[in-house]
């Protein structure tokens, strides 16, 4: 399946569990990610190579680990190449690095992939941390647009898992802190503000109870993959909402309960 | 999806037109076509749905509005329970007119001025949800959703309405926010947008829910990329493209 769940002992099961279902488990089996580099640490690193949908793609993207006290974090960067012989941080093109700000603590965790990108899902106490790693839906073609990756967490420096930083956000969500992609013209640029923004403030949920979805779109760029804005009204976080025959988790922005706070995960 | 153009020589014909195009293509019945007023009154209901569209020509415009019944002893405007009062009105003389139609819908997009063309649109939304209701009507501007929710019945929510009685459609559509990212600017492509349906609640106040799609229309940024009649190939869709004072409009042929 390309989805799974369940719960991690702390950051770092949860890393080797991500490995372990993008690379050994995920169906199916031509789309799964090729470890590039793994170490255990501490920190404990992952450089994964997506292979896209067809077998010949190259989607670098990586993680570290890091540790404190009380908390442990997933460092996360995107790679236009990769080099065996580099770094972590100093890979030739390299994304600036986003966070996802967990624990040291057992993590209940999502894990949605295909051969062009991994989401992943955890929860943190009562907060909600988000991961993209992996290539959007590109309103371009391949050549006119070959390596659209984006990745991000929900901040852009590390702090602790329960912290309510106002700009702290899921990528659909973000404000400007929370990811980066790789432009057409051969740059990282942060992600900008996705479409529909504060669509949900004032949208229930549909006449007959269902949930509307909508795609979140890259503004001028493209749209993610399997992830949706959806009304928050009479909604809740670990709601499964079924449209076109398919489960979709609710998600909330980290601490956020608003109307517009929500988005879901298609899992498949 | 049928599609037909040509030269309208005045309402009287271009209703005509439309008549020969609904109950040909696009699944509906005519209940009614005869001289009224000086003029020609057609009624049509679309046997899936249900749906009943009234309309009428005049000297220079057609005007149309739904209902939610037909009886053919009362008068065109008498209909019940009405909803969505649109016109268009025609370059005089000869004006160029187009027919986008399929089952349940049809759009007309009729010659204004020597630049300029006004939209008569009806048909069943596309749902996303279920609800009794789900016509539609529009014009360039106006227009109405019929959606018994909220334990109203034959209620029809309008595009100028205000809480419980509104509805977003067409230029008031939630995709129309797209239109500041496009054209893309790396590779110049304008994306055509499904247009999106939402309908007030009674409560809260204020709130809508999405309910559905038009069908086979698009919104689009024209921004000098596009002019009217212009065909934008998507795959093997042809989508013919049109100005109005509030946006671009894609109708597939």
């Amino acid at each position: 399946m390309a989805w799974t769940s369940g719960t991690a002992s702390d950051y770092f099961d949860l890393l080797t569990r991500l490995k372990a279902f993008v690379a050994e488990q995920m169906l199916p089996a031509n789309e799964r990610w090729q470890v590039m580099r793994w170490v255990p640490g501490p920190p404990a690193e992952l450089v994964l190579k997506g292979v896209g949908l067809a077998g010949s793609d190259e989607i670098y993207v990586a993680i570290q680990t890091e540790t404190s006290s009380d908390y442990g974090n997933w460092k996360l960067r995107g790679y236009v190449t990769y080099d065996p012989a580099k770094t972590f941080d100093a890979q030739y093109n390299s994304s600036q690095t986003y966070y996802a700000l967990l624990t040291n603590s057992a993590m209940p965790y999502w894990f949605v992939a295909n051969g062009r990108r991994i989401v992943v899902v955890i929860k943190t106490g009562t907060y909600y941390e988000c991961v993209h790693l992996g290539l959007f839906l590109p309103y371009a073609t391949p050549a006119q647009y070959p390596y659209p990756l984006v990745v991000g967490g929900s901040y852009n420096s590390s702090t602790r898992w329960s912290s309510a930083i106002t700009y702290r956000n899921h990528l659909p969500r973000t404000a400007g802190y929370s990811g980066a992609y790789w432009s057409p013209t051969g740059t990282w640029n942060s992600s900008p503000y996705f479409w529909p923004g504060t669509w949900g403030s004032n949208q229930r949920e549909a006449p007959d109870g269902s949930y509307p979805l909508l795609p979140f779109v890259m503004q001028g760029l493209g749209e993610l993959d399997g992830m949706y804005s959806v009304p928050g009204y009479g909604n809740a976080v670990e709601n499964i909402i079924t449209a076109n025959g398919v489960d979709h988790l609710v998600v909330q922005d980290v601490y956020r309960t608003g109307y517009y706070d929500y988005w879901a995960l298609r899992l498949s | 999806m049928a599609f037909q153009s040509g030269i309208t020589t005045s309402p009287n014909d271009l209703l005509d037109k439309i008549r020969l195009f609904t109950t040909t293509y696009c699944g509906y019945t005519q209940l009614m076509y005869q001289a009224d007023s000086g003029y020609y009154r057609l009624h049509l209901q679309h046997a899936g749905s249900g749906q009943y569209v009234n309309l009428h020509s005049w000297s220079s415009y057609l005007a149309a509005y739904g209902s939610t019944a037909f009886s053919s002893g009362l008068a065109y405007g008498s209909q019940t329970v009405s909803g969505g009062s649109i016109s268009a009105n025609l370059l005089s003389g000869s004006a160029e007119y187009f027919l986008f139609g399929g089952d349940g819908y049809c759009y007309c997009v009729v010659q204004y001025t020597s630049t300029t063309y006004n939209m008569l649109l009806f048909g069943t939304m596309t749902k996303t949800c279920s609800f009794t209701g789900g016509a539609f009507l529009s014009d360039s501007y106006s227009g109405a959703v019929r959606a018994d929710i909220d334990s109203a019945t034959n209620a029809w929510k309008t595009a100028n309405g205000s809480g419980s009685t509104a509805s977003r459609m067409f230029y008031s559509s939630l995709t129309r926010n797209l239109d500041s990212y496009s054209p893309i600017t790396f590779n110049g492509v304008t994306p055509l947008y499904p247009i999106t349906v939402e309908v007030g609640r009674t409560a809260p106040t204020y709130y809508y829910s999405m309910v559905g799609y038009i069908p086979e229309a698009r919104l689009l940024r024209m921004n000098g990329q596009y002019a009217n009649k212009d065909i934008v190939t998507l795959g093997s869709d042809e989508w013919m493209v049109f100005s109005t004072s509030y946006g671009g409009y894609a109708f597939k042929k």
